[in-house]
């Protein structure tokens, strides 16, 4: 059973960032789509992303965001 | 701007390197000048890029050659030097069987003089270029060295015994004495070049720990393509991000993080530590370090100048181009000395011509060339610097970066200490001291969701709880849900239940029901767990202090030195830790300005302060001090702002930087006391007391001998600098 999960990332301030974030998980998440919303500062992957949150969360911090908050819900 | 440093050939004594700092400045647009005698360097800086072949031609023109070789390769230099004493100890031999033996007497003065001077010539023309030349140069430009006054005496004795070998006569006839003073021209040149070959040697030896630090460096990578091919390439064509292999007994190419395997790394070079350091994923790798047993791929983070090593070589480099204040003293009085030692010599000569005994011209000229001889200051020129080299060369592997002579001086006469607490006497990050949990709560799963929740925190509070309980052989599962508050803690919820972690303020705005506890022992940050709103146990974290910190403060305590500490926690904590470590004064709750203030008002009372902090937070009090100490580990230490680093961290350092430092001085003032006694003794003796006690010239020869046992005694001094007496002062 997938958990679709949702990040709340700040410091995302333009499309750009969101470029940003959503090539990370194309090429170091073998091609998840993430999802970004600028307004809500949130970051979500779909129910196929099989990988460790806490590594998604590493990534997206070691480009210089910070992820305040994590959320699983079950699809 | 352009920055070069060049090796520079052609310096003999001190004066040589202020005389190619003067003749610099004549370069419009230099900027900065320093040379370096006792490292055969110089560092220039200009302007603008196009007058360096101004520069190198002025610099020539005053006799001297500035090289762009590598600055560490001089062996050549050194062993084409001993033919040259070879063959010119040979033919003084010769000469002195001329001179000196019945043999040699009983030949005819015909015979025997010509063929002195067919011994002498070759000694004087060819192996004693170096001294004709500075002659060229004296006449020329009027700059003056040790090897002026050389090719002065030497010069004045060929051409004085060449005339009255070739113009008896007539030498007769104007009243010279009938005497030849080629053995004595022999002599002197191969004893000055003897004594030059024990002091390239010395001086050799006392690079020899720098030499070490670029040899460090390796010279080519293993670099991992896409495919997964190796291919070996270049250190300069290393990039950024490029995935490298070491195998074992290897050399770290860049510095780096490794992406795989596990190793133990040899870091002495860099650290001092000499035990080798475990590395596993995830962990950082320094350029220069020795690869243990293990084969690891890291992704290159720093390369060229940016790496570590590449930082403690400037670092050392500029150290050993910064002169100490005392120094100064030594270059301006052999910048004198010269003109002054001409001027004596000169008064020596018409002295003895007037007043002095039979043979009058003989023994004015051997006076004269024995003054000139046995004056030069170079002992007085190699006395700090070489004292400087080998201390900070030294230290320098020992995990101890200093930068530089005034930096050795000004920390020999310091009276107070300013410790920074976090960092410096503690490690700066805070660890687990003590826990509770509330009845009834089982402590592998209490400890299982703590550490679930404080995996996905950055926070060093958050890190020091999951390596607590990591310890214990607890890993972290995944939560539902994380939340920071910031300033407060940690919201999260795992299998539908609600588990905060935080301080208090957490807990009264989102458990305000909760009833607290916590452990006795009540000095420390305290950290709250309460599942569903239920209170289940919290955390009493401290910064560990370092084992050796207590040592270290009582010994310089000992050594008269007040010591300080000043951090930005409460009284209760500094208290605490004060008593810990025999510290006898601290301040509490401090602000950077209030760090600042305290430093002020010990200068106020006349003290020398040393500021110790971690090089960050620091900046306006470790400028304010009169000399900073940044304790870094690892390459977040601020290099450029601080006058001594201590790359491992360790607070037993500074005592062994205030124990070095005071003893390099020792050894400084001991040197300069040798030089200046031995060239105020000796230029009297030289220029008459000689005669009056044992009633005979002073044998030119022997000044010789002198000149190159001041220099040698001088630089055998300041090998013993690297001898770090420990207890401080």
């Amino acid at each position: 059973m997938n958990k679709q999960v949702v990040f709340t990332v700040e410091g995302m301030s333009c499309g750009g960032c969101a470029s940003k974030i959503k090539k990370i998980f194309s090429e170091e998440f073998s091609g998840i789509q993430a999802e970004v919303d600028l307004e809500a500062k949130r970051v979500s992957l779909p129910t196929s992303f099989d990988g460790s949150p806490l590594d998604a969360k590493k990534a997206i911090e070691a480009s210089g965001f910070q992820v305040t908050k994590m959320q699983s819900v079950s699809a | 701007m352009s920055k070069k440093q060049f090796k520079i050939n052609g310096m003999s004594c001190a004066s040589c390197a202020s005389t190619i700092e003067r003749v610099a400045k004549k370069v419009p647009s230099l900027n900065f000048a320093q040379v370096n005698f006792a490292t055969e360097t110089g560092t220039f800086e200009l302007v603008d890029e196009n007058h360096w072949e101004e520069l190198k031609s002025k610099v020539s023109k005053a006799g001297f050659e500035l090289s762009e070789q590598s600055l560490s390769d001089d062996s050549e230099d050194v062993s084409s030097k001993w033919w040259r004493f070879y063959v010119a100890i040979t033919l003084s031999m010769g000469l002195f069987f001329l001179e000196m033996t019945p043999w040699g007497m009983n030949m005819s003065r015909e015979v025997n003089w010509p063929l002195q001077f067919a011994f002498a010539l070759p000694i004087w023309a060819w192996l004693g270029t170096e001294f004709l030349k500075a002659l060229l140069v004296l006449f020329r430009t009027g700059q003056s060295n040790m090897n002026t006054l050389i090719g002065l005496g030497t010069t004045a004795a060929f051409i004085y015994s060449t005339f009255v070998t070739f113009f008896t006569a007539t030498a007769e006839r104007w009243g010279f004495s009938i005497q030849v003073y080629f053995e004595a021209v022999g002599f002197i040149i191969s004893f000055v070049i003897l004594g030059k070959i024990f002091e390239a040697k010395a001086k050799k030896k006392a690079l020899r720990d720098m030499d070490s630090l670029y040899r460090l460096s390796a010279k080519k990578a293993r670099v991992i393509g896409e495919d997964g091919v190796e291919t070996e390439v270049p250190l300069e064509e290393v990039k950024k991000n490029m995935l490298i292999r070491v195998r074992p007994g290897e050399k770290i190419p860049v510095d780096g993080e490794i992406t795989s395997g596990k190793t133990s790394i040899d870091e002495s070079l860099l650290t001092g530590e000499s035990l080798p350091v475990e590395k596993a994923e995830g962990m950082e790798v320094f350029s220069g370090t020795i690869n243990g047993e293990g084969t690891i791929d890291f992704k290159a983070k720093k390369v060229g100048s940016e790496t570590f090593l590449a930082g403690v070589v400037d670092f050392v480099e500029r150290a050993q181009m910064n002169k100490a204040p005392i120094q100064r003293y030594a270059d301006k009085i052999s910048s004198v000395f010269v003109p002054i030692v001409i001027v004596i010599a000169i008064f020596t000569f018409f002295a003895w011509l007037y007043w002095g005994p039979m043979p009058v011209w003989g023994n004015a000229l051997s006076s004269m060339i024995a003054v000139l001889v046995i004056a030069c200051p170079c002992a007085l020129g190699l006395a700090t610097p070489t004292a400087v080299v080998v201390s900070t060369g030294r230290a320098s592997r020992r995990g101890l970066l200093i930068g530089g002579g005034e930096v050795i001086e000004k920390g020999s006469r310091i009276d107070a200490i300013i410790f920074d607490k976090t960092g410096t006497i503690t490690f700066g990050r805070p660890r687990v001291s003590d826990f509770i949990l509330e009845d009834g709560v089982d402590e592998k799963n209490f400890l299982q969701r703590v550490a679930t929740v404080e995996s996905f925190s950055e926070h060093p509070l958050s890190k020091a709880i999951l390596n607590f309980a990591s310890e214990r052989g607890i890993s972290e599962n995944m939560p539902d849900s994380f939340e920071v508050v910031p300033g407060k803690g940690i919201v999260a919820s795992i299998d539908n239940e609600e588990i905060l972690i935080g301080n208090e303020k957490l807990m009264s705005e989102y458990a305000p029901d909760a009833k607290l506890r916590i452990p006795d022992n009540d000095i420390g940050t305290h950290i709250y767990v309460a599942r569903e709103k239920k209170f289940e146990g919290s955390f009493v974290l401290e910064d560990e202090i370092k084992p050796e910190a207590k040592q270290t403060i009582e010994r310089l305590q000992s050594a008269g030195i007040e010591c300080w500490m000043v951090t930005g926690d409460n009284a209760k904590i500094a208290q605490k830790v004060s008593e810990q470590v025999g510290l006898k004064h601290f301040l509490a709750s401090a602000l950077p300005e209030d760090k600042l203030n305290k430093i002020k008002a010990l200068q106020s009372e006349g003290k020398k302060v040393a500021m110790v902090g971690d090089g960050v937070n620091d900046a306006p009090a470790l400028a304010q001090a009169d000399l900073s100490l940044a304790m870094g580990s690892g390459t977040d230490v601020a290099m450029e702002a601080s006058d001594v680093i201590i790359t491992n961290g360790e607070v037993s350092k500074i005592e062994e930087f205030v124990g070095l430092a005071s003893h390099s001085m020792k050894i400084i003032r001991q040197n300069l006391f040798l030089a200046f006694v031995y060239n105020t003794l000796c230029i009297p003796l030289a220029a008459g007391l000689f005669y009056l006690i044992w009633s005979s010239p002073f044998p030119p020869a022997f000044a010789g001998i002198a000149m190159a046992a001041s220099s040698i005694s001088v630089v055998s001094n300041s090998l013993r600098a690297g001898y770090v007496p420990v207890g401080g002062k």
